[in-house]
């Protein structure tokens, strides 16, 4: 497969739902009970849920949710795990207490403990993303940890340490460059499950609420409708997997590079 | 060992800290699971009922002594006992899992079989396309997809479920594939190496035939390679079994869950996530352990018959 | 293609013949491996040959062409071909080792051909015993042995209480009884040709020889695939030597050895060790298998080489492919060779 197609895709999808909404005026919460359940056509391209309420634009809508929402969790993941992970770092006691914990919170099946969240906190988006992130962060920290660890143990920050160069001076210059580069190939992967998995959340009710939007919802509305009405899972289907493929493959492309380097 | 246990105990923290996350008194969120207005009078009394004005360690004492015996507490919605709901759907759910898993298995040897047998060819090709397919279609899309199209449009399986195993086939189907995504790439990979290897050229070379070769050679030892990827699956079957049983409204711990959490049935979600996660760590351990015993059996003979040219 | 003339030949169809054999592994953009170019080669029935050349030179890809188990992918062109002995008056079919569909092959490998591999320790199956691969190696074409029988075959090569070792696994033999094992699976059906790839690198000097003598003891026909000259005297009559995929000389091991007729062989014999001489190793390497040939491929490291080195590839005439030895031996019995061959024609990929 082309290299850059995975590129190519996730910029696509971005794109749809960043201008899509924009260029493709209305509105997607309109309901016109007389155009119900109407399959793709002209006026309306993937057609009308059971509302009347057009598809395309409650899609690209819903993406816009569902994207930033994945990017809100990712990144708050990756800065919690990145403060925890750089402090395990440090010598004993800290370092290896937080470590300790961390090893032992990666552990933890991790739908399990966000459904756990879920249901303490409640349903809705907000509590979904704070979910996401208890869940998430220590995978990051983990991964940080074993990068910044490593890296400080080569010759050249040795070399830096005995100049007297401090840590933090160390971390920040030398270390840092070469874990981002790592940190963002696993956050973009994550990009991708998260979105997936929040529209799974919402598809189960338990993120996004009706009228909203969404495509986990959308899905759930398509499953009620889905002998008479088929496209209605169409969109929402092919959104997710789209979005996921091309995060992966954008990953595997830039993972194929750094290692022909 | 000491890990495992550290694990579970702040996997109990976790969980029983959970009534403490609640926005608000937690006992209101009690009474108000019953869906009425509480009087000062019943806070009060369903405060000390639960033993929340006790300091937090005595309450994490007291539930987690509860736990260990085996009372969870009682459903704040139904009243029944937590443990009571839990067994009834455990053992659903496991009789899909362990469908799931040999499917999974099954699958997962044949297609890679094919695939390494041919590199490149018609096997290969639409194991590729599966394993991708399945990494980008989330359990329950691909459930979704399956309902519609293979149940309702070519009348494969069922629609609904009902928890025997006759209607488990589509469910099974799709944890099956999603297990494949993770199994499928290291396994074809440790069969290829076991066909390339030097023992299996000689053995090639004294008139074995393909079959022997896979069946009683290459896949054996690539399945003892296999055994640490095992667990690479299992953090996926447990999600996505979720999902599925969903979807498929297969009567398991699935569907429970998400009605508990609906209805803020606290005590129900405490008790699973502490079931589900005391499961999920043990065996977790446990395909380790069972990995690293096997380990020293490979020996490090299966080297690829090109390096010695 | 030029008519073989080969020394040694036994009366009668010979027991193997190639005839310019191509062996090209697809690489990506077009670019391949040719492990072996337009290589033309007879052996008789009760000849001993040994292929010699450095890790690279094609010998390895020679036998497993000889076998029948070349990689899927890899690509042949030219042809093997193998004629078994049949008893007086009957015939028995030829085999094309390259078309041949995969039945008909594995009918020959172990039962026609037999195969020691290099590396004994990476010959058997970790996970069976030695014994479930001896057993194996009977009735993978159809006959059986009893544990006695398996125990007396061990005990006439020499290993040390065979009942008991049957039963182990690979992993607690050592390195010769593991090579021993091997041979006696190899010659299970007393196959008229046994391939040997490099069987004694392995093994230390004295096992070594003791292994040869089993070996040239126990096989009808022999091809020895070894990189050590040393070893050759007393175990065959004829060595081929190898280049860059390309057989350069093929002659008696007793005129090769005194008076080599490749700059090659000569620059190979020169460095081994031996007494009063320190041994000289040939400088560079050989060239990459991926680029075409565009002249002899040795001339870049031929103390010898000349201009007219470079037009095209010298052909194997006389039982040597050089441009300079055929110039010499233009006045030797066979006359001259035929012209040059210019670039061979690539084998598409």
């Amino acid at each position: 497969m082309g290299p850059a197609v995975g590129g190519v895709l996730l910029m696509a999808v971005v794109g749809a739902v960043v201008v899509g909404p924009a260029l493709a005026t209305g509105d997607p919460d309109a309901q016109d009970l007389a155009i119900k359940l109407r399959s793709p056509s002209s006026d309306h391209w993937l057609g009308t849920d059971q509302y009347g309420r057009d598809l395309l634009l409650r899609l690209l809508h819903g993406g816009r949710l569902s994207l930033s929402a994945a990017v809100v969790i990712t990144a708050t993941s990756v800065l919690i795990g990145l403060m925890v992970g750089l402090v395990a770092t440090l010598p004993r006691p800290v370092g290896p207490a937080i470590t300790a914990l961390v090893d032992t919170l990666v552990a933890l099946p991790s739908l399990v403990m966000a459904l756990a969240v879920v249901g303490a906190l409640g349903v809705g988006m907000r509590n979904l993303v704070v979910a996401f992130v208890i869940v998430g962060w220590p995978f990051y920290a983990r991964l940080i940890r074993g990068f910044a660890l490593e890296r400080m143990n080569r010759p050249d920050i040795d070399a830096g340490r005995a100049m007297g160069f401090g840590r933090a001076r160390l971390l920040g210059r030398h270390v840092a460059p070469a874990t981002v580069r790592s940190v963002a190939v696993a956050a973009t992967l994550d990009l991708g499950y998260t979105l997936a998995a929040l529209a799974g959340f919402s598809y189960l009710g338990l993120g996004a609420e009706a009228p909203t939007a969404e495509w986990g919802l959308m899905l759930r509305d398509a499953q009620m409708f889905f002998t008479r009405a088929p496209w209605l899972l169409l969109g929402p289907s092919a959104a997710i997997a789209l979005t996921v493929l091309g995060t992966t493959m954008l990953v595997e492309h830039a993972h194929g590079r750094q290692r022909s380097r | 060992m000491a890990r495992t246990l550290a694990t579970l105990a702040a996997a109990s923290v976790f969980v029983f800290s959970l009534l403490h996350l609640l926005p608000g008194d937690p006992a209101a969120a009690v009474i108000n699971s019953g869906q009425r207005i509480a009087s000062p009078g019943e806070l009060a009394a369903v405060r000390a009922e639960l033993g929340l004005d006790r300091p937090f360690l005595v309450q994490y004492g007291a539930w987690l002594g509860g736990a260990v015996r085996g009372d969870l507490g009682r459903s704040w919605v139904s009243d029944l006992p937590v443990r009571a709901v839990l067994a009834d759907r455990v053992v659903t759910t496991a009789k899909l899992g362990l469908v799931t898993f040999l499917a999974g298995l099954v699958l997962t040897l044949v297609l890679g079989a094919g695939s390494a047998i041919r590199p490149g060819g018609p096997v290969d090709m639409a194991t590729r396309m599966l394993a991708t397919f399945g990494t980008a279609v989330p359990s329950f899309v691909m459930g979704l997809l399956a309902i519609r199209f293979l149940a309702v449009g070519l009348g494969v399986g069922t629609i609904a479920t009902d928890g025997t195993l006759g209607t488990a086939l589509l469910p099974a189907l799709v944890g099956a594939i999603g297990l494949l995504t993770y199994w499928v790439r290291p396994f074809r990979a440790l069969l290829a190496d076991a066909l390339a290897s030097e023992w299996a050229v000689t053995g090639r070379a004294r008139g074995w035939s393909t079959l022997r070769l896979l069946a009683a050679h290459a896949v054996p030892n690539a399945c003892v390679a296999f055994l640490p990827f095992l667990g690479l699956g299992l953090a996926g079957v447990v999600a996505g079994s979720i999902l599925i049983e969903n979807v498929f409204a297969w009567p398991g711990l699935g569907p429970m869950v998400v009605e508990a959490i609906r209805r803020r049935d606290l005590p129900l979600i405490q008790g699973f996530a502490l079931v589900s996660t005391v499961v999920y760590v043990v065996s977790t351990r446990l395909v380790d352990a069972v990995a690293r015993a096997a380990g020293p059996d490979l020996n490090g003979a299966t080297r690829r018959a090109e390096d010695w040219a | 293609m030029t008519a073989p003339v080969t020394a040694g030949e036994a009366g009668g169809a010979p027991l193997v013949r190639l005839d310019g054999l191509d062996v090209v592994y697809p690489g990506r953009r077009g670019r391949g491996v040719w492990a072996l170019r337009q290589v033309d080669l007879q052996i008789g029935a009760g000849e001993r040959v040994a292929v010699v050349g450095e890790s690279g030179s094609g010998k390895t890809t020679l036998l497993r062409a000889l076998l029948g188990v070349l990689p899927p992918r890899a690509r042949v062109g030219g042809g093997a071909v193998l004629c078994p002995p049949g008893e007086p008056g009957r015939e028995v079919a030829t085999v094309d080792l390259v078309g041949a569909p995969e039945r008909r092959l594995r009918a020959v490998r172990g039962r026609l051909v037999g195969y020691v591999p290099q590396n004994p320790q990476a010959a058997f199956d970790p996970l069976r015993s030695v014994g479930h691969h001896l057993r194996e190696a009977w009735a993978a074409h159809g006959r059986s042995i009893t544990d006695r029988e398996l125990a007396a075959e061990l005990e006439a090569v020499g290993i040390a209480e065979p009942a008991r070792a049957l039963g182990q696994r690979p992993a607690t033999w050592s390195g010769g009884m593991l090579q021993r094992a091997a041979i006696v699976a190899a010659t299970a059906h007393e196959p008229p040709l046994v391939l040997a790839d490099e069987p004694t690198s392995a093994l230390d000097r004295p096992l070594a020889r003791t292994m040869l003598d089993l070996l040239r003891r126990r096989s009808l026909s022999l091809v020895v695939v070894t990189h050590d000259l040393d070893l050759v005297p007393g175990l065959v009559d004829r060595v081929v030597v190898m280049y860059a995929g390309r057989i350069v000389e093929d002659r008696p091991a007793a005129d090769l050895l005194r008076h080599p007729a490749h700059p090659y062989t000569a620059a190979l014999l020169r460095s081994l060790p031996r007494p009063g001489r320190l041994p000289d190793d040939l400088p560079g390497d050989p060239p990459p298998l991926t680029e075409p040939d565009e002249g002899c491929a040795f001339a870049p490291r031929c103390s010898r080489a000349e201009p007219g080195c470079r037009d095209g590839v010298p052909v194997l005439a006389g039982g040597v492919a050089c441009l300079l030895a055929h110039r010499q031996g233009a006045d030797a019995p066979g006359g001259p060779p035929d012209k040059v061959d210019p670039a061979p024609e690539a084998v598409a990929p």
